[in-house]
Order: structure tokens, then sequence, then C-alpha cells
């Protein structure tokens, strides 16, 4: 979104006495700063000072005493990085980033899929995936997460019987909580459940995207000979790749750190320090272990390693804004 | 004007929020000697605990005692109790009075969220139970004040060891394994012999502390002021196998391997006939047998767990649970009376032959003399074990490693020395304060 | 946090805006079944919760499962609004007052992340001061913060001023992630205001505030309903702020204080069985109200924005 002033008529900031707009100058200077401040307050209280405060106590020895006495915090320099380098650091980095992998990969693929679909098919079919997406996209994580549960229980799921009524059962058994015994499996449902919910907002935005392709690059490639796949890879992809990017960075950020639908499926079994990822992590080394220091550290490094990852794509937003 | 009207508009929505905030519990009191003002007492409990009626009791002979006061129980559950308790000490939320589960209270203490009742005279002190006298006192102070202990016994049914041919109960594990042979020949497939969740560690960690030689050491073991977790050792190394051949394996235990126990469930396991022995707290047997159950009292019947020899059984966790007082609190005497009250004989007493569970004194123990399980119960907390006792057990119960542990052996995806040696390491870790 | 961002936005009106006008005379039916298919599969998890809260409870634990009821009820609602009753071991807390606790911290974070911020975008969209830029700059990467990561440091803050499992806390809280989003979204829709029908206003005498009330504010209007939406749905859905930062261990009317969110995921607890069928006649009540807002707004939100047009 670039900057978009009302049209001056002259003059760079409309600063000279004598451009019709300062004549129009109804309220003093002091009213943008005065309309702005409150906002910039509360933004500067809870988003910049903690931010700063996060990065400060990830540098001290911050646990339940000093929460419940407001005690002497601790210098420790980077005693609580190393700590966790040597801790959990790894094991947990991987599996997040295959996590990632997994659910951003699935949530762009499916949205892509879904999304040149709707292109194709008839108005009335467009507004019934529409209206479904709409309804998928307002149900809240927790929720999501418990009916998943429900719909792989063991017992009286109905994943349990629909893969024995399609005779699969027998290759991909479920009876007997056996499919808690595996991280994998665990991790595995927690990204469905984080897909099903992710991709109604991508397929909804590149269906937006994919209206700005005009028709005619289509026809033109049809009568070329070229077949749906090279379509997609000559015209769509790289038109497209600019939502792609954003819509990629955006699933990175938010998939990094999922929380609650882990939390949700580890509440119910499984080995829960195998299943952590990224987000959990950090609530498990703060609030669970009581040790606000480390977990403040946890989510420096997950700000950092966000800021690597994303910040080519931040930097080309940010230019956006100052044309 | 119209900033105007939307400033008011916020200023009346924040001004309802704050009056939906003052509707939050007030410990307000006065103090003052003339007419004390209405003061609520809060008071966590957790779950299954207690008997109703038992709190209600001892609440209203507390509420006629000082007609100022309401006392407010609210009861919890154990999942999350720490993280819940640890954040609650450091508010202005925290209960006055706190029901802590024993092996938590030294790392409640050490925060400085636990207000200090040494020097407070409590009924009994002189006899309490040792082992809960010790789980209340952190650096020498006393933070909890021994509420009870429960220990776990086997409970099992009496028809399916009879359609077994078994004509007394195990005493030794070799005498449960072939009875489990024997009722694994004579039942339907999907029926456990001896029914334990695999990380149910309060029961599986009694196997590992029944090893000759491991005494007291089974989890960790401290010198010189450095924790060392034991789940590497060659005596737990043999303890973990054998349950994992001996039990699992077997399929003798036929319970989830990668869920710790809840009691209902197993208790509906073992009323549906799908477990022919459970190991649960010796109140539980209460719960097994008579109305809403399959069975009646002589369905069912109890045992100690047998150790590997006929000379003890096998040790049992003494859990249970201390009282203590937030320091945060602002009702810090009437805290104080009311813990007394709990933790007096006349509901001790009544702790014992109403709730089942095992009493905070000595003197009290004979009083389950004529209850066959709750005596089992008694007895078998004579041979015991308790956890590390330092102030960050409660984060490496917290953080579910004793759990993961167990269920990363019994479920077959590490063996028994790939999972020790991770989880030895993070256990230090977490016990050495890193 | 997968929520109505800035692009879902334009995306939603996008997709509602070509539904009303036929660019295309021929759809491929193929491709429409396809959809259907789809539609089917995505929709299933809702249907099953839909069709499950309806269900008794015998007819829940039973396998195979029914795909249709084959007896309605509405005992789990009861359940659910049942107070002190319910569960086997601890008392049931109140799902009405937790649904009253999670309206309220809604509502007041929308109320005052509105007014908040739509100063703020009047000043960065109608104004040209010195900061501006740097401002906008702030505001983009405010928004690429996650929320997840203020945890800790918030918590501690308002621990330290002795707000902690207060609701004007947790209000707060969720102001920070609104505001960046909000005052973005607003200023584009402020400044894609035409200049000349204010100045017409103010040449009609209408003093500078009267022009905002009357001319700039209708004109705004379905920006301010969308990003209040979006400021309604995170305060709403919200699990993690609401269970650190107000908790349940306060009491309001009497009953226990937490959001809905922090009511429902206590429901799934390893100490007993899970009550499936309350759990999802709760969880479709708790639904409600976002799932409609959205489904409303989709259409709104298309005249809304082909009328004052989002300039990317």
């Amino acid at each position: 979104m670039s900057g978009d002033e009302p049209p001056a008529p002259a003059g760079p900031g409309g600063a000279a006495p004598a451009t019709p707009r300062a004549q129009r100058r109804l309220v003093g200077r002091w009213v943008p700063y005065a309309l702005s401040s409150p906002s910039l307050l509360v933004l500067a209280a809870i988003v910049g000072f903690p931010l700063v405060f996060c990065l400060v106590i990830s540098f001290q020895e911050f646990g339940g005493y000093q929460l419940v006495t407001g005690g002497p915090t601790i210098w420790v320099g980077f005693k609580n990085y190393q700590d966790l380098f040597t801790g959990q650091f790894v094991p947990v980095l991987v599996r997040t980033l295959f996590f990632l992998i997994g659910t951003v990969g699935a949530t762009l693929v499916i949205g892509l899929g879904m999304a040149m679909l709707m292109r194709r098919a008839h108005t009335w079919a467009r507004i019934v995936l529409t209206v479904v997406l709409v309804a998928v996209w307002a149900v809240p994580q927790i929720t999501a997460a418990q009916i998943f549960i429900w719909i792989f229980d063991p017992v009286y799921g109905v994943a349990n019987w629909l893969l024995s009524a399609l005779h699969l059962g027998s290759y991909l058994s479920l009876s007997h909580n056996q499919w808690y015994n595996y991280p994998i499996s665990v991790l595995a449902l927690a990204g469905t459940v984080v897909v099903w919910g992710a991709v109604p907002f991508v397929a909804i935005t590149l269906f937006a995207g994919l209206l700005q392709i005009p028709e005619e690059l289509y026809e033109a490639a049809r009568v070329d000979g070229a077949g749906w796949l090279s379509q997609l890879r000559t015209i769509t992809v790289p038109l497209l790749t600019p939502i792609l990017l954003l819509l990629g960075v955006l699933s990175v950020i938010w998939d990094f750190n999922v929380y609650n639908q882990v939390a949700v499926l580890q509440n119910v079994g499984g080995i829960s320090n195998q299943t952590t990822i990224f987000g959990v992590w950090a609530y498990d080394v703060g609030f669970v272990g009581n040790n606000y220091g480390a977990g403040a550290a946890v989510t420096m490094l997950g700000v950092l390693l966000l800021c690597i990852v994303t910040g080519a794509a931040v930097r080309m937003m940010v230019r956006g804004t100052r044309t | 004007m119209v900033k105007r009207r939307l400033i008011s508009t916020a200023a009346v929505a924040l001004l309802t929020a704050g009056l939906a905030a003052c509707g939050s519990s007030s410990t307000g009191s006065s103090g003052s000697p003339t007419a004390p003002a209405h003061v609520t007492l809060n008071v966590w409990l957790m779950s299954g605990s207690a008997p109703a009626s038992l709190v209600t009791a001892w609440n209203q002979q507390f509420e006629q005692a000082h007609p100022n006061v309401t006392v407010n129980v609210s009861l919890q559950q154990w999942t999350g109790i720490v993280t819940k308790t640890d954040t609650a000490l450091a508010t202005t939320q925290a209960p006055d009075v706190l029901e802590m589960g024993n092996t938590y209270v030294a790392s409640f203490a050490a925060t400085g969220g636990l207000a200090d009742l040494s020097s407070v005279s409590w009924p009994n002190q002189s006899t309490w139970l040792q082992s809960l006298q010790e789980a209340g006192t952190y650096n020498s102070k006393l933070y909890g004040i021994p509420y009870y202990a429960g220990d776990r016994i086997a409970i099992y049914n009496t028809n399916m060891f009879a359609k077994a041919g078994i004509t007394s109960t195990p005493t030794t594990t070799t005498e449960l394994l072939s009875d489990c042979a024997q009722i694994k020949a004579t039942e339907p497939s999907g029926t456990s012999c001896i029914y334990i969740p695999g990380e149910y560690w309060y029961a599986m960690d009694s196997f590992l502390f029944g090893e000759p030689g491991n005494g007291t050491s089974a989890i960790a073991t401290k010198s010189g002021g450095t924790w060392s977790a034991q789940f590497s050792s060659s005596a737990d190394q043999t303890a973990l196998n054998w349950i994992y051949t001996n039990l699992f394996q077997t399929g003798y235990d036929l319970a989830p391997a990668t869920q710790n126990d809840t009691t209902t469930t197993t208790n509906t396991v073992f009323d549906s006939s799908k477990a022919a022995i459970i190991v649960e707290p010796g109140w539980d047997y209460a719960s097994v047998y008579g109305t809403g159950t399959s069975f009646t009292a002589s369905d069912v019947g109890s045992f100690a767990l047998p150790g590997y020899t006929s000379s003890a059984p096998m040790p049992t966790f003494l859990g249970g649970s201390n009282l203590g007082v937030a320091e945060k609190s602002a009702n810090k005497t009437l805290a104080e009376e009311y813990i007394q009250m709990v933790e007096g004989t006349q509901y001790q007493s009544e702790m014992a032959t109403v709730g089942g569970v095992i009493p905070n004194s000595t003197t009290l123990l004979n009083l389950q003399a004529e209850n066959p399980p709750l005596n089992t119960a008694a007895q078998a907390a004579k041979t015991s074990w308790f956890t590390p006792n330092s102030p960050q057990e409660a984060t490496v119960e917290n953080d579910s490693y004793y759990e993961d542990l167990l269920g990363a052996i019994f479920s077959g995806q590490q063996t028994a020395s790939a999972a020790a040696s991770t989880y030895d390491s993070q256990i230090d870790s977490v016990l050495n304060g890193s | 946090m997968t929520t109505l961002g800035p692009m879902g936005v334009e995306g939603v009106a996008a997709a509602a805006r070509v539904t009303s006008v036929r660019r295309r005379r021929h759809g491929s039916t193929p491709a429409s079944v396809a959809l259907l298919v789809i539609s089917g599969i995505w929709l299933f998890p809702i249907y099953y919760m839909l069709i499950d809260a309806f269900k008794p409870n015998n007819d829940l634990l039973h396998y195979p499962p029914q795909l249709w009821p084959a007896q309605w009820t509405l005992a789990n609602f009861q359940e659910a609004f049942k107070v002190n009753g319910a569960g086997p071991t601890v008392p049931q807390p109140s799902f009405l007052t937790s649904l009253f606790v999670s309206a309220v911290v809604a509502l007041v974070v929308v109320a005052f992340s509105m007014a908040v911020s739509l100063f703020a975008s009047l000043a960065v969209a109608r104004f040209n001061f010195r900061g501006r830029g740097t401002m906008l700059v702030a505001l983009l990467v405010a928004q690429m913060v996650p929320f997840a990561s203020l945890l800790i440091p918030i918590f501690i803050e308002l621990n330290k001023v002795g707000l902690i499992a207060t609701i004007p806390a947790l209000i707060i809280a969720y102001v920070a992630p609104v505001l960046p989003f909000t005052i973005w979204t607003l200023r584009g829709f402020v400044a894609s205001v035409p200049v000349d029908i204010e100045e017409a206003a103010l040449t009609d005498g209408c003093s500078r505030l009267s022009a905002f009330w009357k001319v700039i504010l209708p004109l705004i209007a379905p920006g301010l309903v969308a990003t209040s939406i979006f400021a309604f749905i995170l305060a709403w859905n919200d699990y993690v702020y609401a269970y650190i930062i107000l908790g349940n261990s306060g009491t309001v009317f009497g009953q226990t204080e937490e959001t809905a969110s922090v009511w429902l995921f206590g429901l799934i607890n390893p100490s007993r069985v899970t009550p499936w069928g309350e759990l999802f006649a709760a969880s479709l009540i708790f639904t409600l109200p976002v799932m409609i807002f959205f489904l409303i707004i989709q259409r709104r939100l298309a005249a809304g924005l082909t009328a004052g047009a989002v300039k990317t």
C-alpha cells in the first residue's frame, strides 16, 4: 500500500503559505501528533517496550523467585542461550522446520489448487466454496483441534471407521491409541488442523490475485498447445509470485508460532517432549518451567529466526511504502 | 464533539470492564479489631482429595467460628496445576490456603510464594508422618503442613482369579507373572492381566525402586550439591527392561503406552472386566464396587504390589498433599487457623475413615485396621519412595520428563538405555537449576 | 494465528465481487464438481461438530459412528450451561459466565482500538507531518512481530503493576496486535475518501469535526466494520493470553472468571473422560458469533470496498 497523500496543488508537504492547502488548514500543527499519540503510546507500551524488555530479561536469571518477590534479577549474560543450545534447541528447531515445510507447503499448494479451480468453475460452485471457506476461517483453533481429535479418536472416531471401510485399516492402524505413540503422527495431526484452518485465507487471496491475470494470456497459451501444467509454470506462478511470497511469509510467521493446536493434542497424550515445536517450546520453557529468563531467550531466538527468514520479503514491502 | 463522544463511549466501556474486574475475588481484610469487615477466604483444594461431605462440614464449622468470613473452596485439576500455582502465587489473586502435591512444595517455597509457617504451633506436629513433614520443609523452614498421604495398591477381580485357578494373591513378581499367564489363557484377548498405563510413573517407578540395591535413589542422587538422574544405572535399566519385556511385550499389560493414568478411565476398564488387576490409590478401592459399578464387595480384593522377592512388597510412592499459605495472602492468620482445623485430629480421623486416605499423624494410623484395603495401603506405606527433594522437582514433573521417558521405552520407540541417556541429561539440567 | 490479514480483506471482497459480476459465461463442470467435493471435505469437521452437538451421549460413544443423528437432543446444551454440575471430580465452571467475560473483553478491545486507531489513521492519511514515514514503517514492522512472542514480557510487565488476573489487563494485551493492522487498513480507507468531498463540506460551513462526522465517517464505515471484526476475532478466539493473563483464579458474579476459550480448553482433561457432546454443543455456541459476522460481512464488505476502493 503506497503512501497516498491527498493531492496537494503545490509544494512538498504543503508548507508554503501560498498553497491553497495551507489556507485550508483549520487546525494546528499539533493535531496529527495529538491524533496519533494515543496509538503510539499504546504500541510503545505493548509492543515496543515488551520487545526490548524481552531482550533484556533473556540475559538475566529471571525465575519464579523474581516473579513472586519482584526481587533482584541476576545478570548472566549468554547463559540462558547457552543452556538452550546445549539443550533442546536443535531437536526443536529441526522438528519445527519439518513442520513448517509441511504446513506452509500444503497450505500454499492446496490454496493455489483451490483458487485455480475457482477460476474455472461455475459461479454457484464458487459461491459454495467461498461460503464454506469463510465458515472454516471462523472456527477457533482450539475448537478445530478438538474436533479433529474426536474425528481421529481411536475407538469411536470417524477416521478410523473410514479407513476400515476403505480396507486401509491394516496399513494405518489407528486403534489402541497407537497413533499417539509416534510423535510424527501427533505432529501430522496438528499440521492437518493448522492447514485446514489456514487454507481459506490463502485460497481466497490467491483467487483475488488470479483475477488480475488476463484471460488472454491463457488463451494464447492454449492456442500454442500448452497443457494446464505448462500454463501453471509459465503464466500463473510467475505472475502470482509477489502474492505467493507474501502469503508464504505470513504462513511461515504464523505456523512457526503455532501453539494452540499442538497444546490441545499434547493434553491428550503422547510423548510431549518429542512433539514440542518452537511456539510450544517458548511457553514450556517460560511458564511450565517457571523460568522466564530462559523463556525470553527462546522468544528472542524465535524472533531472530523469523527476521532472517522473512527479512528479504519485509524489505521489499517496506520499500513499497516509500514509493 | 465526535472525539468526545468516542472517548466517552470508550470510557464507559472501560468502566464496565473495571466493574466486572471488581467482581474478582476480593481478599480484603480490614484487620480492624472493632468491626471486622467481611472477608472471603479463598481455598484451593485438589480434586479427589477430600470427600465433599468433609469439606462442607469443616467449612461450616469454620464459618460459625468466624461469622464475618465466607470460605470459598475452589477445586483444582492436577493437570497444569504447577503452572497455574506458580503464576497465581505471584499475583494478588493468590489463594489464601492452597493444597499442594507433596512433591511440589519445595518448588513453590523456593519462589518465595509461600508463607513461612515455622513459628506457628500445629496440632499433632510431633507425630506427623515423616515423609510428609520432610516434603513440606524447605531450607529448614516449614512451608507445607501435612494434609494426608496416599499410596498405591493393586486391586483385583476375584472372579477372574478364581476362573484362572489362582488361589492366593501373588507375593513376588514371579508369582505375578505366572498368574498373568494363567489369566491370559482363560480371558478373551484384549483383556489385560495388570493394567498400568505406560506413563503412569507413580506405579512404574516402584519397579525401579524395588530393584535390590537401588534404595532411595532410583530417580536421582545428589552428591556434593549436584543432582544426577539415575535412569541409566544398571539397576534402573534392569527394571525398565523387565517391565517392557514382561508386561508390555507379553501382552499382560494392554494399557496405552504413552498415556498417564486417569483413575476414572482405569476404573472403567476394570469395571468392564477388561483388566484383572489395576494399580490405584487406596481410596479408589471404594469406587470400584457398589452402586454404579458391575461389582459387589466380594468381587474385588486388594494386595500390595509384589516385590521381586518375598521379603517385601514393591516400595510404593508415598504421594500426598500439604497445605500452605500464600505469601501474598492478606488473610494469613485466618488461613493458618483454617489449616489447623483441617489437619487436627478430628478431621484427620475422618479423612482416614471416610476419605480412605492415610492421615498425617502416626497416632491415627490404626484407624484403618479393620478396613483391609486401606490397611493394605497403610502397611504398604512403610516401604515407600519419594521424588528428589529439589526445588526444581516440580518443573521436572510439570515438563513430563518422567512420563516421556517411560512412554518412549514402553511404546518401543527407544531402547531403555537410549531413552535413559536422553532424559537423564535433561533431568539433570533441570534439577540442577539451569 | 490465521486471521483476517490485510490481503484477506481484499481477497474476500474480490471473491465476493466476482461472484456478482459475471465475467465468464461458461464455467467448467469438472472444475465445479471438484469444487463441490473439496467443499464437502473442508466442511466436514464443522458438519460433524454440528451434528455431534445434537447427538445423545450413547450415540456419540458408538461405533460405527453415525454420520446423521439417529436421535436429536438438546441435552448437551443443557449440560454445557449447567453450573457446578457435570464433571465427576471438579464442579464445572459456568459456561455462560465465560461467554460473558469473552464478550466484555472482545467488545471493549474493539471499542478502544477502533477509537484509538481511527485517530491515528486520520493523522497518517490526512496530514503530512514529520515522522509520518517512520511511523508507517514502524506499523508495518509491528505487524510482523508474532503476537505469541510478547506473552512473557507482557505478563511480567502487567504483573509488576499488579494487573494480572484482571479483565483490564487482558484488554490491554489484546490491543497490541490489533492496532498496527487497524491503523494500516483504516489509513487506506481514509485516504481513499476524495479530498474534494471534504472540501465541499467545509465550504458549506461545516467545521472540520463535523465534516469528519458527516462525511468521512460514513464513507469509511465498511473499513471500520472490517477492522473491528478483526479485533473482535482476535480477542474472542485467543487462548494463551486469556489463560496466562486472566487465568481462572478470580471470580466474577460468584463464578469462575475465565474466557470461553479457556473454558473449552479445560474440558479435555486427562483426569476424566471427555464429554464430547457437551464440548461440541458449547463449541458451536462459541463459534457462532464469529461465523455469523464473517458470513455477513463477506457480502457487505464487497459492496463497501467497491465503493471506496482500497488502494494497493
